[in-house]
């Protein structure tokens, strides 16, 4: 229990009469950067929002710390909140605003004034310390608004969506920015986001999130490699589906698509909850993963069925095909532009690799 | 030769009528704007300015146009504030009177007006609506009716004295317009910033202090002047609830009205407007009026 900064027990959050929340259970430890990742309504917010105290569980209990702080009000869990809109005051200037956080824990003058300057002077904003909210841009808001949360030095460090409002060059600077401070400071983060690029890039863990459930909790290699269900293949990246069944080969699985593709998938490339033999199941194959070779004479076999380009998308560091297998399946690949790949036309017939150890199989959605 | 210049006479032409036309319908349309925009002017105006002129008459009674030019009446309020012989007494007591009162009734209002505002934006409750229009009633209930009405309750239960009558009548009257104008800051002011306040370790109480407050200050002090102002140049409430020694300024004006009909009565006029339109610039300096009213 000790490296347990937050635990949510089964909390679920219902307003008028949809849930936002169902009954998540999840569990943050020290000094971990953790990620709510889902698409809008997911309940992801919520979920954060009542680990902050602004919203009161309907059910289920949330302990920080290992201090229950369920019925605590906001103000009496010294978390730090960033903002997705940064919510600064705008009557403050940037010092007062950073230093409003101390004063209501009636820090001291001078230690007061050491540790605003201490933490302005972390995200490079001393200059603007006498300057007014609405003097600043987007971006320095931004690092005013973590300067804020910081320096109280909070249990746990919760983010909202926080670089959102930023344009695209200056939201993946300040990723790693963030990530980077995060490390320094050894907090412990829960971050909001619905971009999941972002979560894969800052994250230690991601908690994916659909329709108020948790759908897979795992580390970014563990939510794009081995995804627990259609949802989160889906949502990660991009993936292409075979739906079929399976059936029991020796000792793995044969995959027998729909529309007849035949592939043999070791044990670990199949989900737990898709080990059945005649469920429907989606084999999940990403993009980058299929390989596209000129089509020699020999026979289609199991795993490289003959196909046609049919859509060819080049967009610098790499080209997008849409590939038409013989059998009527459609696939998308995506090809890296290295020195010496050869580009595909519309029309080609090619032969399509598919690699067992790049294909995971979960259980259909019906 | 001859078939060229045709044809370039015949362009010029074709051109020019076709420029003319839509210059002279642009003017026509701004010329008749411009004519009916200055007629609603004069039309509000002139009262004022008929008082104006009149002001300034050399004459010992009102009549227009004015005959002669002179200060002789601005002279003689001042002789009336000064407290001369011959002068109706107790123009300056009523001038105090009236800012005494106006002064408690904006610091009443504007504390319950806020109050009410705040109450009326974050919470919801059963009876909300009905909360909302006992407040906001005032404005609609005709002042005789509530003149009347409360001057027989006072009477009756012998409540109160004459000044804390008056305070509480105009408090009445002026509570909607501090809580329209609060609700009005309330709307625009970011609701998210309590949160982070609170997130920060502001109780509720701290928060509304040092956030909320500051925040819808514009709203408050439009608040409170408009019910200054309304305090201080109300009539009709206060014409059932005043009493010879607590005789506010527009029941001194009244007085004076009903003994003789003279010119200083433009003076003292000229003055309250001249009043009434520096509070309104100082107003517009401070807070959005079109946003107050609804506008964008």
């Amino acid at each position: 229990m000790d490296d347990l900064a937050v635990r949510a027990d089964a909390i679920t959050k219902r307003f008028d009469q949809a849930v936002a929340v169902d009954h998540v259970s999840l569990d943050v430890y020290r000094g971990e950067f953790l990620s709510f990742l889902g698409p809008s309504g997911c309940g992801k917010t919520t979920t954060l929002r009542m680990i902050a105290g602004f919203e009161e569980p309907d059910a289920g209990t949330i302990t920080v710390m290992g201090e229950d702080m369920t019925d605590r009000p906001s103000h009496k869990r010294n978390l730090g909140m960033v903002f997705q809109n940064y919510a600064l005051f705008p009557h403050m200037t940037v010092f007062d605003n950073v230093a409003f956080g101390l004063k209501m824990r009636k820090v001291g003058s001078s230690e007061l004034k050491r540790r605003v300057a201490q933490v302005l002077d972390l995200v490079q904003l001393t200059q603007m310390q006498q300057r007014y909210p609405r003097q600043l841009s987007g971006g320095q808001q931004q690092r005013v608004a973590l300067a804020r949360a910081i320096v109280i030095e909070p249990y746990v460090l919760l983010l909202d969506e926080p670089l959102s409002n930023l344009d695209a060059k200056l939201r993946k600077a300040m990723q790693t920015e963030l990530r980077d401070l995060q490390r320094r400071l050894g907090i412990t983060a829960i971050y909001v986001t619905h971009d999941q690029e972002e979560a894969m890039t800052v994250s230690d863990r991601i908690v994916v999130m659909d329709h108020g459930q948790i759908m897979q909790i795992g580390t970014p290699t563990e939510v794009y490699r081995k995804p627990a269900n259609e949802f989160v293949a889906g949502f990660i990246g991009q993936v292409n589906f075979i739906r079929g069944r399976l059936e029991p080969a020796r000792d793995e699985w044969t995959f027998i698509g729909d529309l007849g593709l035949v592939i043999p998938v070791p044990e670990h490339a199949v989900h737990a909850a898709a080990r059945r033999t005649g469920i429907p199941v989606e084999l999940a194959v990403r993009p980058e993963a299929i390989v596209i070779t000129p089509c020699a004479n020999e026979a289609a076999t199991a795993v490289s069925p003959k196909g046609m380009i049919t859509r060819a998308v080049y967009t610098g560091a790499s080209t997008t095909y849409q590939v038409l297998l013989n059998g009527g399946q459609t696939l998308q690949v995506v090809d890296q532009d290295r020195p010496g790949s050869r580009r595909w036309s519309e029309g080609d017939a090619v032969t399509v690799v598919l690699a067992p150890d790049t294909l995971y199989v979960v259980p259909a959605v019906e | 030769m001859t078939s060229r210049t045709v044809t370039t006479a015949a362009a010029v032409e074709r051109t020019s009528p076709v420029r003319k036309s839509r210059r002279s319908r642009l003017d026509f349309g701004g010329v008749l704007l411009r004519i009916y925009v200055a007629l609603v002017g004069v039309f509000l105006l002139s009262p004022i300015f008929i008082i104006f002129l009149t002001s300034f008459t050399a004459s010992e009674s009102v009549e227009f146009p004015p005959r002669g030019v002179s200060l002789m009446w601005y002279e003689r309020l001042v002789d009336h504030l000064a407290g001369r012989s011959g002068t109706k007494p107790g123009l300056s007591n009523s001038i105090l009177v009236s800012a005494q009162i106006g002064l408690v009734v904006a610091i009443i209002a504007v504390v319950v007006g806020v109050l009410v505002a705040y109450a009326l934006h974050k919470y919801v409750f059963p009876g909300k609506e009905v909360f909302r229009n006992v407040f906001l009633l005032p404005l609609m209930f005709p002042q005789l009716v509530i003149g009347v009405g409360l001057l027989l309750v006072f009477s009756e239960y012998r409540w109160f004295g004459f000044f804390e009558r008056l305070v509480l009548g105009h408090v009445i009257l002026t509570i909607p317009f501090v809580v329209l104008t609060v609700g009005a800051s309330l709307e625009v002011y970011e609701e998210q910033l309590e949160e982070a306040a609170m997130g920060l370790g502001a109780g509720p109480v701290q928060t509304f202090f040092l956030v909320t407050l500051p925040l819808i200050r514009q709203g408050i002090i439009a608040g409170a002047i408009f019910a200054f102002v309304t305090s201080f140049t109300q009539f009709t409430v206060t014409f059932f609830l005043y009493s010879g020694a607590t005789k506010p300024l527009p029941m001194w004006v009244y007085e004076i009205v009903v003994m003789s009909l003279d010119p200083l009565l433009a003076v003292i006029s000229i003055l309250l407007i001249a009043l009434t339109v520096v509070v309104v610039v100082a107003l517009s300096k401070l807070v959005d009026v079109r946003r107050l009213f609804g506008g964008r």
